[in-house]
């Protein structure tokens, strides 16, 4: 059997602030994860912004998982993180302190 | 995405059969709105149908009814022959602007074609305008109690590639004859030569995410 694969992009043209989140994935028939944030449009990014990887049982309550992404301040600048053991529903929080903003594409490919 | 439609009650729903269904989720906000399109040409005019095992719910960030936060969900087919191109599209209307509705809808007319440059236009066709009901529509589906206990229901919708019309609905024991309703309507355009689209979607009436489930499509036709 070749294994299910999926990528969604959980973050189409978006633009983050601090405290913006991806709208609730669920991925609980899968094994592993790749997320992989890209930015679009710099806006006034700066070193320092972040993306944490969250997991929720119910797509409504939040864990931090661990993982966190830079979010690069340069036009298609590419962060990656490996996930497993996941459990249900992702999402990232976009952590972009000093009021920046940035134009965001993010994937979610996944594997069983 | 695929859903086992675990609640954070119950745990674990399931679909119809198994494990998983197919689901799709609105932002949340009213007239948010999600739509998943399965992308085909027909191998030959002919008479065809979509069934289906359907469900939706709200997002349970709140333990009540609910019963209005789901405004709709439908099925659009997009289908060119060598002469036109129409998007028969059909929805249940379960609530609109909080106060229910409980009836299917059929659309004749939408709005222009928008030129998006390099010869490509696109229509927003999705979108409240110009609904109108189908005579003898009115259905009240089982909603059971809370956002968290899901029950299923059959769903089929036919259609007619040689005659570019409706053939019949059915979702559940209502039976609706749509031979005599029109689509939307269009000259063929270029480079969609046997075009056959599948679009489901669905539709929030509520701050909450709406979330249609399929257990399994079935299209058959005399292919």
């Amino acid at each position: 059997m070749l294994a299910e694969s999926y990528t969604a992009v959980i973050a189409r043209g978006e633009d983050w602030v601090d405290g913006s989140t991806t709208e609730p994935y669920e991925a609980s028939w899968a094994r592993e994860a790749i997320i992989v944030v890209r930015t679009l449009e710099v806006g006034t990014l700066k070193a320092g912004a972040k993306a944490h990887v969250q997991v929720s049982l119910d797509g409504m309550r939040w864990i931090d998982e661990g993982t966190s992404l830079e979010i690069r301040d340069q036009v298609d600048g590419l962060s990656m993180a490996r996930l497993s053991h996941f459990g249900h529903y992702l999402r990232l929080r976009a952590e972009m302190p000093d009021a920046m903003t940035g134009f965001m594409l993010a994937t979610l490919s996944l594997k069983a | 995405m695929l859903s086992n439609l675990t609640q954070w009650d119950g745990g674990t729903h399931g679909g119809l059969t198994g494990s998983y269904a197919l689901k799709l989720a609105s932002r949340p906000g009213r007239g948010a709105q999600t739509v998943s399109l399965k992308r085909m040409t027909f191998p030959r005019a002919c008479t065809m149908q979509l069934e289906c095992f359907f469900t939706y719910k709200p997002e349970a960030t709140q333990l009540e009814l609910s019963d209005s936060d789901v405004r709709s969900w439908g099925v659009v087919f997009d289908i060119q022959n060598s002469e036109h191109r129409v998007l028969p599209q059909i929805r249940y209307l379960n609530s609109l602007n909080g106060e229910l509705q409980n009836k299917w809808q059929y659309k004749e007319n939408s709005i222009d074609f928008r030129d998006v440059g390099d010869r490509t236009v696109t229509i927003y066709h999705y979108g409240e305008e110009n609904w109108k009901d189908i005579p003898g529509g009115h259905q009240l589906i089982c909603y059971n109690e809370i956002p968290t206990k899901v029950n299923w229901h059959y769903f089929r919708l036919g259609f007619d590639i040689r005659t570019l019309r409706y053939t019949e609905l059915q979702c559940n024991d209502l039976v609706l004859d749509l031979s005599g309703l029109g689509t939307l309507k269009f000259d063929a355009m270029p480079n969609l030569q046997n075009l056959f689209n599948v679009i489901p979607f669905v539709d929030s009436d509520s701050d909450k995410r709406a979330f249609l489930y399929f257990d399994s499509i079935l299209l058959s036709g005399d292919w």
